[in-house]
């Protein structure tokens, strides 16, 4: 007997078949699902088809996870999610301790971990923008905390300018206010350090 | 069949950071080291805001990525109270002395709180059983009052009695039922500059008079064994027994700085690093530290564990006698697989701040944040 099919329906009427458990990745389309008030035919109105399946290829990778699966007594609402989401310890952060007989499940996380960083290699920042939004509507905890490590990872080695132009984003300081930042952070400027901190 | 309702998705060409919703942004910056903060306080309000606000530390706590930080706390005599610093290490700039210990400055540098790289300012607290105490005032307000919540859970803050006087950064102690606070408060203040706060009863009782000499300097840090409570002063080191509620002058208690580090005590002494060897009972010599030699016998160091390297920290005066200059060392420790013995490699070494001569150290300490 094979096991059921869900069949998930992007914005622009892409339609993906998947394996229930897969599906039950995606936290929203589980409640759902548990809910029992839907058919085997889900629409995901907010996420387009090219999207979704990034979304689907992440959750099938990580099809095993511990995390992310709504529980069968789990009587969480929308409304819960933050707290939900803030209870969870991200995996993809989360450094593994070393017992013996946990080689086996480390080795399976590294071989994880390495997918995850070639998944997200291949991603332009627009696309991951689409992904983390997706993730956090879908609550897809794992994917969520992987663009974000993903985003501060290329936030924390360049400059202001590079990330604004980088990220799109508007320099809304005035030049006095920003001249007023430079000098109150002058220390971390200074290429030997020999700057004054500023007077206590 | 079901009819599918389709949305009309509006493609937007500029989709931009800061159009992401505000818990997003949280969350990628929660991520970032605070290594970083203080240069992208600099990308936009937004950034900035987050950074200095309290809203990203709950984040870094949720997800997990506090880092260890080494504040220093030091009395300059330009400030009424002692200020608090915290040391910010420049990132990508591990710098390995390789030969003769060079004098070029690393980067790094004790900058006073608060600032970008460390929004939060520290409050005398001390932990009994599963409560936390949070004792008086902190970032130059005075304050008598007294807050405590359970389990590591900020959320249950509560209201305790309040002290008898209001206080500034003073020093906490407390073993059940007992919490000792000292200092933070005026020192002609006879009555009250000691006091003691009993959790079953919910009182506060002064204690005795310690003198005038006592009173007079500023209280660095406490420790409290059975029924002493070790008191450590600018200048000297005190004892009051809380039994006999008696107080002494004793030998210096906190000369030797020590820290303990992947379950091995290292100690600072008599120009030395040391750890002790348990299944010898032997101090033994960390191996490599030979810039130790400069040090004199009278010279102060602490030593601490950041993130499993040992961080000694100093001071020296400048060149021209008119300053003094503080001075770390972070220290990668790596076991010797022959000898059984351990070797200290130097990552970095050098100046983080410039001070007054009369400055006082008070103490360091490393917190998760």
């Amino acid at each position: 007997m094979s096991s059921k099919k869900i069949v998930l329906t992007s914005s622009d009427g892409e339609s993906f078949k998947v394996e229930e458990v897969v599906a039950r990745k995606l936290q929203i389309v589980g409640h759902i699902i548990e809910d029992d008030c839907a058919t085997n035919k889900i629409p995901i109105p907010n996420v387009t088809g090219e999207i979704l399946a990034k979304v689907i290829e992440y959750c099938k990778k990580h099809v095993e996870d511990d995390d992310d699966v709504v529980e069968t007594h789990e009587s969480s609402t929308k409304g819960d999610k933050t707290v939900e989401e803030a209870k969870k310890k991200p995996d993809d952060v989360a450094v593994p301790e070393s017992t013996e007989g946990d080689d086996e499940a480390e080795d399976k996380k590294e071989k994880l971990n390495e997918w995850d960083a070639k998944f997200m290699k291949d991603f332009d920042i627009k696309t991951i923008f689409d992904i983390i939004l997706a993730a956090n509507y879908l609550n897809v905890q794992g994917l969520f905390d992987l663009c974000s490590k993903t985003i501060a990872d290329y936030i924390k080695d360049m400059t202001p300018e590079e990330v604004r132009e980088l990220f799109n984003i508007e320099n809304d300081f005035t030049p006095e206010e920003e001249e007023a930042i430079r000098n109150e952070n002058a220390w971390t400027f200074e290429q030997d350090g020999k700057q004054q901190v500023p007077k206590p | 069949m079901i009819s599918q309702e389709e949305v009309p998705q509006s493609t937007n060409h500029s989709l931009s950071f800061s159009s992401l919703p505000h818990e997003i942004v949280v969350s990628c910056l929660a991520r970032v080291s605070g290594s970083y903060y203080p240069k992208l306080c600099l990308v936009s309000k937004q950034f900035r805001s987050i950074i200095l606000s309290n809203e990203i530390y709950k984040a870094r706590s949720h997800l997990g990525t506090k880092e260890n930080r080494l504040f220093v706390w030091l009395k300059l005599p330009t400030r009424s109270y002692p200020s608090w610093f915290a040391l910010w290490i420049k990132p990508n700039e591990t710098l390995t002395n390789d030969g003769p210990i060079k004098k070029q400055s690393t980067g790094n540098l004790l900058v006073p709180l608060p600032c970008s790289y460390n929004y939060q300012v520290l409050v005398p607290s001390v932990i009994v059983g599963s409560e936390t105490y949070i004792v008086g005032g902190y970032d130059d307000a005075l304050s008598s009052s007294v807050w405590f919540y359970k389990n590591g859970k900020i959320h249950t803050l509560s209201k305790s009695p309040s002290m008898s006087v209001a206080r500034i950064d003073a020093v906490v102690v407390g073993q059940y039922p007992n919490i000792y606070v000292m200092g933070g408060c005026d020192s002609d203040e006879s009555m009250n500059w000691g006091e003691v706060f009993n959790i079953k009863t919910q009182t506060w009782e002064p204690l005795p008079d310690p003198g005038p000499e006592v009173r007079g300097q500023l209280v660095r840090k406490m420790k409290m064994q059975k029924k002493n409570v070790y008191v450590s002063s600018e200048k000297k080191d005190y004892i009051y027994d809380t039994e006999e509620r008696t107080w002494k002058v004793t030998e210096a208690v906190f000369n030797f700085s020590w820290c303990v580090i992947e379950k091995v005590r290292y100690i600072y002494y008599n120009k030395n690093c040391w750890w002790l060897d348990t299944k010898s009972k032997d101090w033994r010599k960390i191996k490599g530290l030979d810039f130790l030699n400069k040090f004199r016998e009278t010279d102060r160091i602490e030593i601490v564990n950041l993130d499993g390297k040992l961080v000694m920290i100093w001071d020296r005066f400048t060149l021209s006698k008119r300053n003094k200059k503080i001075w770390c060392a972070m220290i990668a420790l790596e076991k010797c697989q022959g000898c059984e013995g351990i070797w200290g490699k130097i990552e970095w070494i050098g100046d983080v701040l410039m001070v007054p001569l009369s400055y006082s150290f008070l103490d360091c300490m490393v917190i998760s944040i």
